[in-house]
């Protein structure tokens, strides 16, 4: 519905579209400037090597204790990052985002639930 | 017979009126023919235009007072709509779901939500139809 949007030639009609999406599927508005694709390769390889540093920067001189868990830190945020810019890329909803980290939540949080 | 609320949905959205009528026209053509649940997709077919662009205006008729939304859910076997609701979040209190038809129950893989229109002011549109 939103890619319909997006290809309407009377803006009237495109709000309403827009605004259809999120009233009956929840869906919320795409970024007006999307991110460009090599954009958006450069931020991910960027914050994906300054975790990697983190992380052995962490196992070098921190206890291995207390590198586990900077490591076990530095991927959520590496996660988080990496869905907030597919968000700002215009790439997945907010809706999606939300979705998705609820789901990650769930399933690191009820192991039991997620082996049935 | 003066449509007052269709009048007022076009003087919101002049550029719109053509569709505005179009759409009214179908629905007065469905109402005449028994039919009170309108489809996006079968009015997008109607009024030659994209499913989204017939869901934007049914969505300015609801807003108006003459439709009401509900999501059907629909058995994908036989494609017979088992229950309709105001609100999606309610979906999952229902699932699993029995389907006389199939006399069995069925999970969220057996099922698909439609979006749909129920007319609410059949009158209006009978007395546009007329004039």
């Amino acid at each position: 519905m939103l890619k319909q949007a997006m290809n309407c030639p009377n803006p009237d009609m495109r709000e309403l579209i827009l605004k259809a999406a999120h009233r009956y599927f929840d869906t919320d508005i795409k970024q007006s400037a999307p991110l460009p694709m090599w954009g958006l390769i450069v931020m991910l390889v960027a914050f994906y090597l300054l975790v990697l540093g983190t992380v052995v920067w962490a196992y070098s001189k921190l206890p291995v204790i207390t590198a586990s868990v900077v490591f076990v830190l530095a991927f959520s945020i590496l996660s988080l990052l990496i869905g907030v810019v597919l968000r700002v890329g215009g790439y997945i909803s907010e809706s999606s985002l939300l979705t998705i980290w609820k789901a990650g939540f769930k399933a690191v949080t009820s192991p039991k639930r997620g082996a049935k | 017979m003066q449509f007052q609320q269709l009048e007022k949905i076009k003087s919101k959205h002049p550029s719109l009126s053509s569709l505005i009528d179009s759409l009214a026209n179908y629905i007065c053509h469905e109402v005449d023919e028994g039919r009170t649940r309108i489809v996006p997709g079968l009015a997008a077919t109607y009024m030659k235009r994209s499913e989204a662009e017939a869901t934007a205006l049914l969505m300015l008729f609801e807003d108006a007072g003459l439709l009401r939304h509900q999501f059907d859910v629909v058995c994908t076997r036989n494609d017979a709509v088992l229950l309709s609701f105001p609100d999606l979040s309610d979906l999952q209190n229902h699932i699993p779901l029995h389907c006389q038809l199939c006399d069995s129950e069925h999970d969220s893989e057996d099922l698909r939500v439609e979006l749909a229109f129920e007319v609410t002011s059949v009158q209006a549109f009978k007395q546009h139809a007329i004039a």
